[in-house]
């Protein structure tokens, strides 16, 4: 039996309970799923093309429970939210395994205009509106979301509604036997809207095998902008696949910064889609990844609209026998003339036994266009380390002063001053050899690391 | 470069003087009409085997080549694991259905008996590779380079064989070699490109038919280019040829291959392979202008171009370059590449691939670094014109013993015309912390800046383009052997009249 049979036995075998504790909205797009993951016949493994590093099938092969009763999770979180970044006052959902907590007060902090709620509530209130196809359907980390999700977070933000305080949605893992965490986050920003998404990954109890299933919806109306930043520091015994789409109407302007700094083996797979003329999306990625660790990333944009512009800055500092991908597909298709994409991926290899598999692609259709891509891989310059050493400063202090400004470019891309310095002390912390846990976690203390 | 229009041909480029610069799209996307030269049928007669592949084919092929026993295994062996294997389909190419079993694996022209010299050779044969504008006959020979020719399945004249025997050069055909040096080729063949390696070197490894042999002994330089020019002429026959060189330690050879085929509505299947050996510090310079018949402009007929070249530079401080010009085919497949094995040992490649009309292109290379301090260079020019698409896709692999690797690729893509595609698919695989591995890829057309610079200094829009296209594809030209850029250029500037300039 491979890794998918058991997921699509569970859904045979349990189907009906799943569909009696899920609203209505969540279980229509399920029997298209199950067709998907059965044509598909199994997860990507492996040397499959666009896989050369990540065998997702392994990754969801262990057997893990699916909460699919909706039990309560253990932890009672609600008391005082973690993580919350000092200065930054934000709006906090938490996502317990793939249940959704709000954050104290959130319902009274909420603007007017914006939502902040559960998926499962939000199904009953916008059934059209929390499935709305983004994710490429035959992506089967997608479809099998698809088929099991339960919970998550809605995010809407209405038309011309400018959210200055950024939404953070935190994902805990609490679990005292081996869980898959089925997420699904859909945000929504309406005709000239403006938000901010900060979307955090954090450590967990036991030494118990989990894994996280996540699906990342947006959809931008004209002329909206939306930021998501999203990160990853959670334990060596994780999983995570992930899946970030998002559609882009006219005029639109897209930032996605996905930083990860700590896990077991993740694999990010990114689609955006323009539906209209001048939109705009930046994505940005940095990755410090360490001893037993694996990191993939995969992006594919397709240009289907003229005059939109697209740029990605990926950045990977590996250590220890760290293992990382990076692949990205620009597509520009006929008739998305005046495109503008750029794509970067650089990668600093800080052990012999790190090793890095970069694939940035680009499949132009189309004349009136301006495309580049570069990829690096290599390690610190011999003669900046000697120039520093030279002055003064120890080695291993050198090391990790030119690693910092290696990253550095990908932080400064990020727009809130709070989280950007909050992100440059992590890094530092990270580089340093500490833990990445925020000084002052408030966490309740088994949920701490 | 000399922008005189080619006199032979049936369609001079209509440039008139001081053409607007706003009509240069119109003249980048004037259909190319520009006829493809060598596309005539020679009436020789062949004698070929029946269309379809079994073992008894695979028997009968290895039967009239009068091979030993363990070649017919080799082949059966391949023949075997071929028929386990499905058609490849990761390629960025829309291959339409191909019968394996529709297809001739055999040809030869017919002859009573081998040509001893030139003089026995078929004159119509002569006359098929004069109008090709390949020196057979010695004396007419000027350039001073040894030619072998085959044609189908066979290879017809090797020329200057005597004089490289003198320096100890075996130059002959593959036939011939494991007839008259059956332990070198014992010990090379397969040792390369296993035929185990994918589709396609599994169904030549069962049926290859000829191909040249190239040995040059311990510290020898080769005084001559070498030359192969394959054409294929029979209708119905695939063209699965195999060339093996060897460079023992220090030696050095220049290695030429052309290619034409005639112009049939069908789509012909040409799979060969190329392996190469480069021991200590020897060097090895493989050249390839590549134009086979590539369809009308409709996209009928069309030679399929399936190819797995692959050199293992096995000693210390060899090196392997590939340069190739590929502007024929209907479809290409093609990867020319170093497994760099020696310590300090250098690949490199070298290519511009020129897609028109409805032509299909993935190609590029691997470089495989094994050795400490092995380098490569791969610069890449992708021209795209009418409805074609072109993909580069190239690996550079650095395995975890490899030390102190160093690797810069630059794949630039030009497009001339809104309907045709330039893609780029580069693998980067680092294992070892000390290596520098850089890629970078631009895609662009040719800007109205540039065009507006020419125009107003006098040359016409198509002159501009063609000027502008073959500086950009330069840096890959002047890596040929002198005659063949010529001959390279001028192909590049025929291929691109009428689409471009």
């Amino acid at each position: 039996m491979n890794a998918l049979d058991q997921y699509t036995d569970l859904y045979s075998q349990y189907g009906e309970a799943l569909r009696a504790h899920s609203p209505e909205a969540l279980n229509r797009r399920r029997g298209e799923a199950l067709d998907t993951l059965r044509r598909l016949g199994r997860l990507p493994r492996r040397g499959d093309e666009g896989y050369q590093l990540t065998d997702v099938e392994s990754i969801l092969a262990p057997d893990m429970g699916v909460n699919i009763m909706r039990v309560a999770p253990a932890a009672d979180t609600r008391g005082e939210v973690a993580c919350a970044l000092p200065g930054l006052g934000s709006l906090n959902a938490l996502l317990v395994n793939d249940t959704f907590m709000p954050g104290r007060g959130l319902e009274d902090a909420l603007p007017e205009g914006v939502e902040v709620m559960s998926l499962a509530r939000a199904a009953e209130l916008y059934p059209d509106d929390v499935m709305p196809g983004v994710a490429p359907a035959d992506d089967a980390v997608a479809a099998l979301n698809t088929l099991l999700v339960q919970d998550g977070v809605y995010v809407r933000v209405a038309a011309g509604v400018q959210l200055d305080t950024p939404i953070q949605i935190i994902g805990l893992m609490s679990a005292s036997a081996p869980v898959l965490a089925v997420r699904r986050v859909r945000i929504s920003l309406g005709e000239g809207a403006r938000a901010a998404v900060l979307m955090c990954d954090h450590p967990r109890r036991q030494a118990v095998h989990t894994a996280s299933c996540r699906v990342v919806e947006c959809t931008l109306g004209r002329g909206a902008s939306l930021d998501c930043y999203d990160l990853e520091e959670s334990g060596p015994d994780t999983g995570r696949v992930s899946v970030f789409a998002a559609r882009q109407d006219a005029d639109s302007r897209l930032g996605l910064t996905s930083a990860y700094l700590s896990g077991g083996i993740t694999r990010n797979d990114v689609y955006i889609s323009h539906t209209g003329r001048g939109c705009h999306t930046e994505l940005g990625g940095l990755v410090i990844a360490g001893a037993g660790q694996q990191v993939d990333n995969s992006t594919r944009i397709v240009h289907s609209q003229p005059h939109c512009s697209s740029s990605q800055l990926y950045k990977y500092a590996l250590f220890d026998d760290a293992r990382a991908a990076f692949g990205g597909i620009v597509t520009v298709d006929h008739g998305a003339v005046h495109t503008d994409a750029r794509q970067t991926n650089r990668n600093l290899l800080a052990s012999p036994e790190a090793r890095m598999y970069a694939r940035p692609q680009l499949i132009i259709n189309c004349d009136e266009v301006k495309a580049s891509h570069g990829a690096t891989t290599g390690r610190l310059d011999d003669d900046a380390l000697f120039y520093m050493r030279s002055r003064g400063i120890p080695e291993a202090e050198a090391r990790m002063m030119l690693t910092n400004a290696f990253l550095t470019d990908v932080l400064d891309s990020i727009g809130i001053e709070a989280l950007r310095e909050r992100l440059r002390h992590l890094v530092d912390r990270r580089l340093r050899g500490c833990g990445t846990s925020c000084d002052k976690c408030n966490l309740p203390h088994e949920l701490r690391r | 470069m000399n922008k005189t229009p080619d006199n032979n041909h049936d369609n001079p480029t209509p440039a008139g003087p001081g053409r607007p610069a706003d009509d240069s799209r119109s003249v980048i996307e004037n259909a190319a009409t520009s006829d493809y030269k060598y596309g005539f049928v020679s009436d020789i007669d062949t004698d070929r085997l029946p269309d379809g592949l079994s073992e008894d084919i695979v028997r009968e092929i290895s039967r009239r080549k009068g091979e030993p026993e363990w070649l017919l295994d080799f082949r059966l062996e391949a023949y075997r694991h071929w028929c386990t294997l499905e058609m490849p389909r990761w390629a960025h190419l829309d291959i339409p259905p191909i019968d394996f079993q529709a297809i001739s694996y055999y040809a030869e022209p017919r002859r009573k008996e081998g040509p001893k010299s030139l003089d026995e050779v078929d004159p119509q044969l002569l006359d098929t590779f004069n109008r090709l504008g390949i020196p057979l006959e010695e004396q007419k020979q000027l350039s001073g380079m040894a030619v072998d020719a085959v044609f189908d399945s066979v290879s017809v004249a090797t020329t200057h064989r005597d004089k490289l025997a003198q320096l100890g050069i075996i130059f002959c055909p593959i036939s011939e070699a494991v007839r008259d040096y059956p332990d070198l080729v014992h010990r090379y063949l397969g040792s390369v490109v296993s035929y185990r390696d994918n589709f396609f070197a599994a169904l030549n490894s069962a049926v290859f038919s000829d191909g040249s042999f190239v040995y040059i002994p311990k510290g020898v330089r080769c005084p001559m280019e070498l030359s192969t020019y394959f054409r294929i002429n029979a209708a119905g026959t695939g063209q699965f040829e195999r060339t093996l060189i060897v460079a023992d330690d220090d030696a050095y050879v220049s290695y030429l291959e052309g290619c034409t085929a005639p112009s049939r509505d069908e789509n012909q299947l040409h799979a060969a392979i190329v392996e190469i050996v480069c021991e200590d510090r020897a060097e090895v310079k493989y050249s390839t202008v590549q134009n086979w018949y590539a369809g009308d402009a409709e996209g009928r007929g069309g030679v399929y171009n399936f190819v797995t070249k692959r050199g293992l530079c096995r000693g210390d401080y060899s090196k392997l370059s590939w340069t190739q010009v590929e502007t024929g085919s209907a479809i290409t497949w093609k990867y020319p590449s170093c497994v760099l094995k020696g310590e300090g040992s250098v690949g490199e490649f070298y290519s511009v691939a020129v897609t028109r009309n409805r032509q299909q292109a993935d190609t590029g290379t691997k470089m495989i670094h094994i050795g400490r301090g092995s380098r490569s260079t791969i610069v890449s020019k992708g021209i795209s014109a009418g409805h074609s698409s072109n993909a580069y896709r190239g690996l550079v692999k650095v395995l975890p013993q490899a030390t102190g690797v160093r690797n810069y690729t630059q794949c630039d893509s030009l497009l001339l015309g809104g309907d045709c595609g330039a893609h780029t698919f580069p693998y980067i695989e680092v294992m070892n912390d000390s290596a520098v591995v850089e890629h970078e890829a631009t895609t662009s057309k040719i800007s109205e800046d540039q065009l507006f610079y020419c125009n107003q200094r006098g040359i016409p829009t198509e002159e501009a383009i063609g000027l502008i296209v073959n500086g950009y594809a330069k840096e890959v030209m002047n890596k040929l052997p002198m005659e063949f850029a010529v001959e390279a250029q001028k192909l590049l500037q025929i291929t691109l009249e009428n689409s471009v300039g």
